[in-house]
Protein backbone atom coordinates (compact mmCIF):
# COMPACT_ATOMS: atom_id res chain seq x y z
CA UNK A 1 0.00 0.00 0.00
CA UNK A 2 1.27 3.56 -1.02
CA UNK A 3 0.13 6.98 0.96
CA UNK A 4 -0.84 9.38 -1.77
CA UNK A 5 2.08 11.73 0.07
CA UNK A 6 4.40 8.34 0.11
CA UNK A 7 6.05 8.65 3.24
CA UNK A 8 3.80 9.61 6.11
CA UNK A 9 2.74 6.10 6.10
CA UNK A 10 6.00 4.63 6.35
CA UNK A 11 6.48 7.74 9.51
CA UNK A 12 3.35 5.63 10.91
CA UNK A 13 4.69 2.59 10.71
CA UNK A 14 7.99 3.05 12.12
CA UNK A 15 6.10 4.46 15.43
CA UNK A 16 4.69 1.31 15.96
CA UNK A 17 8.07 -0.56 15.24
CA UNK A 18 9.46 1.30 17.49
CA UNK A 19 6.68 1.34 19.89
CA UNK A 20 7.07 -2.61 19.57
CA UNK A 21 10.83 -2.64 20.41
CA UNK A 22 10.31 -0.29 23.70
CA UNK A 23 7.76 -2.47 25.02
CA UNK A 24 9.52 -5.63 24.34
CA UNK A 25 12.74 -4.09 25.73
CA UNK A 26 10.41 -2.95 28.98
CA UNK A 27 9.69 -6.53 29.18
CA UNK A 28 12.32 -7.90 29.33
CA UNK A 29 13.49 -5.32 32.15
CA UNK A 30 10.67 -6.34 33.99
CA UNK A 31 11.02 -10.06 33.94
CA UNK A 32 15.14 -9.40 34.75
CA UNK A 33 13.94 -7.29 37.44
CA UNK A 34 11.51 -9.59 38.80
CA UNK A 35 14.25 -12.79 38.45
CA UNK A 36 16.44 -10.93 40.52
CA UNK A 37 13.87 -10.39 42.95
CA UNK A 38 12.80 -13.92 43.17
CA UNK A 39 16.82 -14.50 43.75
CA UNK A 40 16.92 -12.07 46.15
CA UNK A 41 13.70 -14.04 48.06
CA UNK A 42 15.44 -17.35 47.94
CA UNK A 43 18.87 -16.06 49.42
CA UNK A 44 16.97 -14.16 51.86
CA UNK A 45 15.52 -17.51 52.85
CA UNK A 46 18.75 -19.56 52.80
CA UNK A 47 20.24 -16.91 54.74
CA UNK A 48 17.62 -17.06 58.12
CA UNK A 49 18.06 -21.04 57.26
CA UNK A 50 21.90 -19.96 57.57
CA UNK A 51 21.68 -18.41 60.91
CA UNK A 52 19.48 -20.70 62.50
CA UNK A 53 22.04 -23.90 61.94
CA UNK A 54 24.67 -21.92 62.76
CA UNK A 55 22.74 -21.98 66.59
CA UNK A 56 22.15 -25.69 65.57
CA UNK A 57 25.60 -25.89 65.73
CA UNK A 58 26.79 -23.95 68.01
CA UNK A 59 24.36 -25.55 70.38
CA UNK A 60 25.96 -29.34 70.31
CA UNK A 61 29.68 -27.47 69.00
CA UNK A 62 32.10 -30.39 67.97
CA UNK A 63 34.84 -28.68 65.90
CA UNK A 64 35.16 -31.91 64.18
CA UNK A 65 31.03 -31.70 63.46
CA UNK A 66 29.75 -31.97 59.82
CA UNK A 67 26.80 -30.23 59.15
CA UNK A 68 24.82 -31.39 56.38
CA UNK A 69 24.52 -29.08 52.92
CA UNK A 70 27.34 -26.47 54.79
CA UNK A 71 31.05 -26.27 54.34
CA UNK A 72 32.18 -25.67 57.76
CA UNK A 73 35.42 -23.93 57.87
CA UNK A 74 37.01 -23.35 61.84
CA UNK A 75 40.38 -21.96 62.35
CA UNK A 76 41.43 -21.28 66.18
CA UNK A 77 42.19 -17.53 66.75
CA UNK A 78 43.72 -16.85 69.65
CA UNK A 79 41.71 -19.16 71.78
CA UNK A 80 38.18 -18.33 69.89
CA UNK A 81 36.94 -19.83 67.11
CA UNK A 82 36.13 -18.33 63.73
CA UNK A 83 33.41 -20.30 61.97
CA UNK A 84 33.52 -20.40 58.41
CA UNK A 85 29.39 -21.40 57.23
CA UNK A 86 28.98 -21.76 53.53
CA UNK A 87 26.23 -23.30 51.57
CA UNK A 88 27.43 -25.46 49.48
CA UNK A 89 24.69 -25.31 46.74
CA UNK A 90 25.35 -21.46 46.76
CA UNK A 91 28.71 -19.84 48.03
CA UNK A 92 26.96 -16.27 48.62
CA UNK A 93 25.32 -17.56 51.09
CA UNK A 94 27.89 -17.98 53.65
CA UNK A 95 28.61 -15.88 57.80
CA UNK A 96 31.84 -15.56 59.61
CA UNK A 97 31.67 -16.02 62.95
CA UNK A 98 33.69 -15.52 66.08
CA UNK A 99 32.94 -17.57 69.08
CA UNK A 100 34.18 -17.90 72.19
CA UNK A 101 33.74 -20.95 74.75
CA UNK A 102 33.85 -20.65 78.17
CA UNK A 103 33.15 -22.90 80.47
CA UNK A 104 30.85 -24.73 78.29
CA UNK A 105 29.07 -21.49 76.88
CA UNK A 106 29.03 -19.97 73.43
CA UNK A 107 29.84 -16.14 73.01
CA UNK A 108 29.35 -14.69 69.44
CA UNK A 109 31.66 -12.05 69.44
CA UNK A 110 31.37 -10.75 65.97
CA UNK A 111 28.88 -12.13 62.91
CA UNK A 112 29.94 -10.86 59.10
CA UNK A 113 27.38 -11.77 56.63
CA UNK A 114 28.22 -12.85 53.40
CA UNK B 1 -17.18 15.31 2.67
CA UNK B 2 -13.20 15.65 2.90
CA UNK B 3 -11.39 14.90 -0.12
CA UNK B 4 -8.03 15.95 1.09
CA UNK B 5 -4.87 14.82 -1.48
CA UNK B 6 -2.68 13.78 1.57
CA UNK B 7 -4.87 11.65 3.92
CA UNK B 8 -5.42 8.41 4.69
CA UNK B 9 -7.13 5.31 2.57
CA UNK B 10 -9.36 3.42 4.47
CA UNK B 11 -7.84 0.16 4.40
CA UNK B 12 -4.66 1.59 5.23
CA UNK B 13 -6.41 2.97 8.44
CA UNK B 14 -8.11 -0.23 9.46
CA UNK B 15 -4.26 -1.79 9.15
CA UNK B 16 -3.25 0.86 11.16
CA UNK B 17 -5.44 0.42 14.15
CA UNK B 18 -5.68 -3.71 13.24
CA UNK B 19 -1.25 -3.17 14.34
CA UNK B 20 -1.91 -0.67 17.26
CA UNK B 21 -4.53 -3.17 18.90
CA UNK B 22 -2.42 -6.12 18.82
CA UNK B 23 0.57 -3.94 19.85
CA UNK B 24 -1.30 -3.00 22.67
CA UNK B 25 -2.96 -6.46 23.49
CA UNK B 26 0.08 -7.86 23.73
CA UNK B 27 1.93 -5.45 25.65
CA UNK B 28 -1.29 -5.51 28.19
CA UNK B 29 -1.12 -9.09 28.68
CA UNK B 30 2.77 -9.22 29.51
CA UNK B 31 2.47 -6.12 31.78
CA UNK B 32 -0.53 -7.85 33.52
CA UNK B 33 1.11 -11.28 33.88
CA UNK B 34 4.39 -9.51 35.82
CA UNK B 35 2.15 -7.11 37.83
CA UNK B 36 0.52 -11.22 39.23
CA UNK B 37 3.58 -12.33 39.44
CA UNK B 38 5.06 -9.39 40.94
CA UNK B 39 2.08 -9.24 43.47
CA UNK B 40 2.90 -13.29 44.06
CA UNK B 41 6.54 -12.21 45.22
CA UNK B 42 5.40 -8.95 46.92
CA UNK B 43 3.84 -10.77 50.17
CA UNK B 44 6.82 -13.39 50.64
CA UNK B 45 9.61 -10.44 51.11
CA UNK B 46 7.08 -9.23 53.77
CA UNK B 47 6.90 -12.96 55.15
CA UNK B 48 10.78 -12.96 55.32
CA UNK B 49 11.22 -9.10 56.21
CA UNK B 50 8.78 -9.86 59.59
CA UNK B 51 10.76 -13.85 60.33
CA UNK B 52 13.86 -12.00 60.05
CA UNK B 53 12.63 -9.04 62.13
CA UNK B 54 10.80 -11.75 64.92
CA UNK B 55 14.30 -13.47 64.59
CA UNK B 56 16.35 -10.58 65.71
CA UNK B 57 14.40 -10.25 68.74
CA UNK B 58 14.28 -14.03 69.77
CA UNK B 59 18.09 -13.78 69.28
CA UNK B 60 19.03 -10.81 70.83
CA UNK B 61 17.28 -12.25 74.33
CA UNK B 62 15.70 -15.98 73.83
CA UNK B 63 14.10 -15.41 77.85
CA UNK B 64 12.28 -12.14 77.11
CA UNK B 65 11.39 -12.94 73.43
CA UNK B 66 7.45 -12.36 74.68
CA UNK B 67 7.81 -8.96 75.87
CA UNK B 68 10.29 -7.84 73.12
CA UNK B 69 7.85 -9.16 70.94
CA UNK B 70 5.15 -7.16 72.51
CA UNK B 71 7.00 -4.20 72.34
CA UNK B 72 7.69 -4.50 68.82
CA UNK B 73 3.92 -4.57 67.68
CA UNK B 74 2.93 -2.37 70.04
CA UNK B 75 0.22 -5.17 71.20
CA UNK B 76 0.17 -7.47 74.08
CA UNK B 77 1.55 -10.83 72.97
CA UNK B 78 1.05 -13.90 75.14
CA UNK B 79 2.89 -17.70 74.41
CA UNK B 80 0.42 -19.10 77.16
CA UNK B 81 0.20 -22.15 74.44
CA UNK B 82 2.33 -23.89 72.57
CA UNK B 83 1.65 -22.08 69.30
CA UNK B 84 0.86 -18.94 69.05
CA UNK B 85 -0.63 -17.42 65.61
CA UNK B 86 -0.03 -14.02 64.38
CA UNK B 87 -2.52 -12.67 61.91
CA UNK B 88 -1.39 -9.95 58.94
CA UNK B 89 -3.15 -8.24 56.25
CA UNK B 90 -3.29 -9.62 52.81
CA UNK B 91 -0.01 -8.94 52.00
CA UNK B 92 1.63 -9.03 55.26
CA UNK B 93 2.75 -5.39 56.11
CA UNK B 94 0.74 -5.17 59.14
CA UNK B 95 -0.84 -7.14 61.69
CA UNK B 96 -4.45 -7.70 61.51
CA UNK B 97 -7.38 -7.51 63.99
CA UNK B 98 -9.22 -9.91 62.98
CA UNK B 99 -8.65 -13.51 62.07
CA UNK B 100 -7.46 -14.23 58.84
CA UNK B 101 -5.61 -16.70 56.29
CA UNK B 102 -2.66 -15.19 56.65
CA UNK B 103 -0.35 -15.70 59.79
CA UNK B 104 2.38 -16.50 60.75
CA UNK B 105 2.79 -19.60 63.89
CA UNK B 106 5.00 -19.60 66.30
CA UNK B 107 5.86 -22.40 68.31
CA UNK B 108 8.10 -21.08 71.08
CA UNK B 109 9.62 -23.12 73.77
CA UNK B 110 11.86 -23.06 76.64
CA UNK B 111 13.68 -26.32 78.20
CA UNK B 112 16.16 -25.81 81.07
CA UNK B 113 18.41 -23.47 79.18
CA UNK B 114 17.38 -24.49 75.63
CA UNK B 115 15.14 -21.58 73.86
CA UNK B 116 13.61 -22.66 70.66
CA UNK B 117 11.33 -20.33 68.43
CA UNK B 118 9.96 -22.56 65.33
CA UNK B 119 8.42 -20.14 62.75
CA UNK B 120 5.47 -21.66 59.81
CA UNK B 121 4.03 -18.95 57.61
CA UNK B 122 0.66 -19.26 56.16
CA UNK B 123 -0.85 -17.40 53.26
CA UNK B 124 -4.57 -17.73 52.76
CA UNK B 125 -3.88 -20.71 55.63
CA UNK B 126 -1.57 -22.60 53.48
CA UNK B 127 1.90 -22.91 54.36
CA UNK B 128 4.08 -20.96 52.54
CA UNK B 129 7.69 -23.09 52.16
CA UNK B 130 10.93 -21.36 51.46
CA UNK B 131 13.47 -24.00 51.85
CA UNK B 132 13.57 -27.37 52.41
CA UNK B 133 13.50 -27.20 56.36
CA UNK B 134 11.51 -25.29 58.39
CA UNK B 135 12.54 -22.07 59.90
CA UNK B 136 14.04 -23.54 63.62
CA UNK B 137 16.06 -21.37 65.66
CA UNK B 138 17.31 -23.08 68.86
CA UNK B 139 19.41 -21.13 71.14
CA UNK B 140 21.28 -22.17 74.13
CA UNK B 141 21.34 -19.40 76.93
CA UNK B 142 24.12 -19.05 79.23
CA UNK B 143 26.48 -17.08 77.03
CA UNK B 144 25.41 -13.73 75.57
CA UNK B 145 23.89 -14.87 72.05
CA UNK B 146 23.52 -11.48 70.52
CA UNK B 147 25.22 -11.27 66.83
Amino acid sequence: MKNKDGSTLMIVMAVFVLFAILAAALSVLFFVNLRTRINEIEERALYIELENDVYGFLYEFNPENEVPGYTVEIENVDGNYQIIFTNSDNQKIRAEILVSFRNGNYQILSWRKG
Amino acid sequence: MMKGKKGFTLTEVLVSVAIAGILVVAVATVFIRYHRLENRYAFKENILTEIENIYEIFTGSPADFEANLSDYFQREIKFSEVETYLYYDGDFRKLSDSETGNYLLLAYSQEENLYSLKITPHHRGEIIKFTESEFLREIRVGGNNEE
